[in-house]
């Protein structure tokens, strides 16, 4: 068994670039909302010397006027459009396809008698035709060895041409000797510091290390790392969930539920749950995606699915904040009278909190915030959720995103789409 | 007949409910409140006849009147699947790197000579360059009476 791990390269700014061809190799990056802190950029700009991800734009003003590098503010629809079809894309490969975040999915390779390499290409190629999306491809014998597939194919570009199959145990062993142990995926910052105190440099040195050892000082979850890493797949994806870019949750119901205030009340939990994760890495969100779906094994009941994405005004870690806007995503695409199997929220477009613009304007962010800690203590010493919020009663107010510099939403608003207006071939 | 109304904020997928235009033996009162739940409503779904690709199906907007005599006309709304290969005789949407901007027109390849050709006297046909981005063969026009 073999696995492809599929991802968008420079992801948002690719999508807005499907629909400015003339664009696509000109540096280019998105900004959070209020135009703050660069969440996404290409690898055109990514390279500019001095540009840093992550950071407020206004520091880097000048290098971005200097380069005319073009800026975005984040339109959440398209991107979520767009992963959607990426994902349906795929698909047509196999129907074994675990979307991993808003960019990335794995597949499973059930194929036997192919060159994988030349299968990576084409599926390399479909994504592109069809969709105008570039990507790279790692292909290994497991997921964390896909991770590291990956790594390889965009760092060395001009050789692998975007694809790279780890398939014999020599490549393995060098692909796991150039990787750091800090790159590692899935690893952790504290972990890899440990390891590097103990002169662990890279993934390779991690896999000498016996089983018992890994076990008594990296917990299980290192110990099945390090069999993804020496070739036996046992690895569990929510188990890795990287912190990253997306923090998710979708908990399908112990039975049916049809009651909103049921469905409300697991959103605003999982919400809970997520930013509390969100806040321990020291991140904040820039949106929230929220579905809701029926059990369509049940097909004596009406089926239905439907998901929103939520843009915050302003990107935030709090738990009220961030409840309230989920909860007016659900309330946009609940219907009554359906027994629902599902609620899923995600928090996307993550980045530091340190870089936080805020908006004098938005009653958002950092007010709550010793509140908040003392809350994630409790929650942490006795059980998560112990100390739960109101969910009623919020303010009211709907706060317009400043969105000056966001393109239309080309695939799902029929006002917004692509306009081939004053066609430029006529006099 | 009535089209049902878009809410503010779902998506514009064509593959969903938002196609679907109400239809009944009973003539034009079907309701959709369910008050004739013993009557049989049946939906026309267009997106099966319009959207048969969804992921790479795209929607856009025309203007102009290059395409005119072609059944295309200003303020149409062309639907494109950006997965169809590129044939002789198709419409397309190709992104005029020289000019910085779309235009619809009919393909022709022939004897490796490629053209985009107007549907409208007054135009001439226009030799692709290299630089000229195919972005996607239109499958359908919608055109409001």
């Amino acid at each position: 068994m073999m696995y492809a791990l599929v991802d968008i390269n420079g992801a948002f700014v690719s999508m807005e670039m499907v629909f400015r061809p003339a664009d696509r190799n000109k540096p280019a990056i998105v900004l959070s909302n209020g135009d703050g802190c660069i969440i996404a950029a290409n690898k055109i700009a990514k390279n500019l010397p001095g540009f840093e991800m992550y950071t407020p734009a206004f520091q880097l003003d000048d290098i971005l006027k200097r380069n005319n590098v073009l800026r975005f503010s984040p339109n959440f629809e398209l991107y979520v459009d767009m992963s959607r079809r990426f994902i349906k894309e795929l698909n047509c490969f196999t129907d074994k396809v675990e979307m991993y975040s808003i960019d990335e999915a794995f597949l499973d390779l059930d194929i036997k008698n192919v060159d994988l390499l030349s299968y990576g290409y084409t599926i390399k190629d479909t994504i592109f035709k069809n969709l105008d999306l570039p990507v790279g491809i790692g292909i290994a014998p497991t997921k964390a060895l896909c991770k590291v597939a990956s790594r390889i194919a965009k760092k060395f570009v001009e050789r692998t041409n975007n694809v790279y199959v780890i398939d014999t145990e020599e490549k393995r062993i060098k692909a796991l000797k150039w990787l750091k142990i800090g790159d590692v995926w899935g690893i952790g910052s504290r972990y890899a510091k440990k390891l590097l105190d103990l002169g662990i440099k890279t993934a390779y040195q991690f896999t000498q290390l016996t089983d018992n050892w890994v076990l008594r000082n990296m917990t299980v979850v290192g110990l099945r790392l390090k069999h993804e890493l020496e070739g036996k797949s046992c690895l569990n994806l929510d188990e890795i969930k990287e912190s990253k870019k997306e923090i998710g949750t979708a908990k399908a119901f112990g039975s049916m539920i049809s009651d909103y205030e049921l469905v409300k009340e697991a959103t605003s939990s999982y919400i809970e749950y997520c930013a509390g994760k969100l806040r321990r890495q020291n991140s904040v969100a820039s949106a929230i995606l929220v579905h809701v779906e029926t059990n369509s094994f049940r097909t004596q009941d009406e089926q239905y699915y439907n998901r929103t994405i939520v843009t915050l005004p302003v990107a935030s870690s709090d738990t009220a904040y961030l409840v309230k806007n989920a909860i007016d995503g659900l309330n946009r695409i609940f219907k009554d009278g359906l027994k629902y199997k599902r609620v899923g929220v995600s928090l996307i477009g993550l980045f530091p909190d340190n870089c936080v613009q805020g908006n004098l304007f938005v009653d958002c962010n950092n007010k709550h915030s010793s509140i908040q800690k003392t809350i994630d203590r409790l929650n942490m010493k006795y059980e998560q959720g112990t100390i739960r919020l109101a969910t009623s009663g919020f303010n009211k107010q709907h706060w317009e995103s400043k969105a000056e510099l966001r393109s239309p939403r080309y695939t799902t608003r029929l006002n917004e789409i692509l306009n081939i207006g004053n066609d430029v071939l006529q006099l | 007949m009535q089209i049902e109304k878009k809410p503010a904020f779902t998506f514009f997928q064509a593959n969903s409910e938002k196609l679907l235009v109400p239809y009944s033996d009973g003539g034009l009162n079907a309701t959709f409140s369910g008050l004739f739940s013993d009557v049989a409503i049946e939906w026309i779904d267009l997106a099966p006849l319009l959207n048969t690709r969804p992921s790479s199906t795209f929607f856009c907007r025309v203007n102009g009147d290059s395409m005119k005599d072609e059944r295309l006309q200003d303020g149409d709304i062309v639907i494109v699947d950006k997965s169809l290969p590129l044939q002789d005789g198709k419409k397309v949407i190709v992104w005029i790197a020289q000019e910085n901007g779309w235009t619809v027109k009919r393909l022709s390849m022939k004897d490796g000579l490629v053209y985009l050709i107007p549907a409208n006297e007054k135009l001439k046909p226009y030799s692709v360059t290299a630089d000229d981005i195919f972005w996607g063969v239109v499958t359908w026009i919608l055109h409001k009476e």
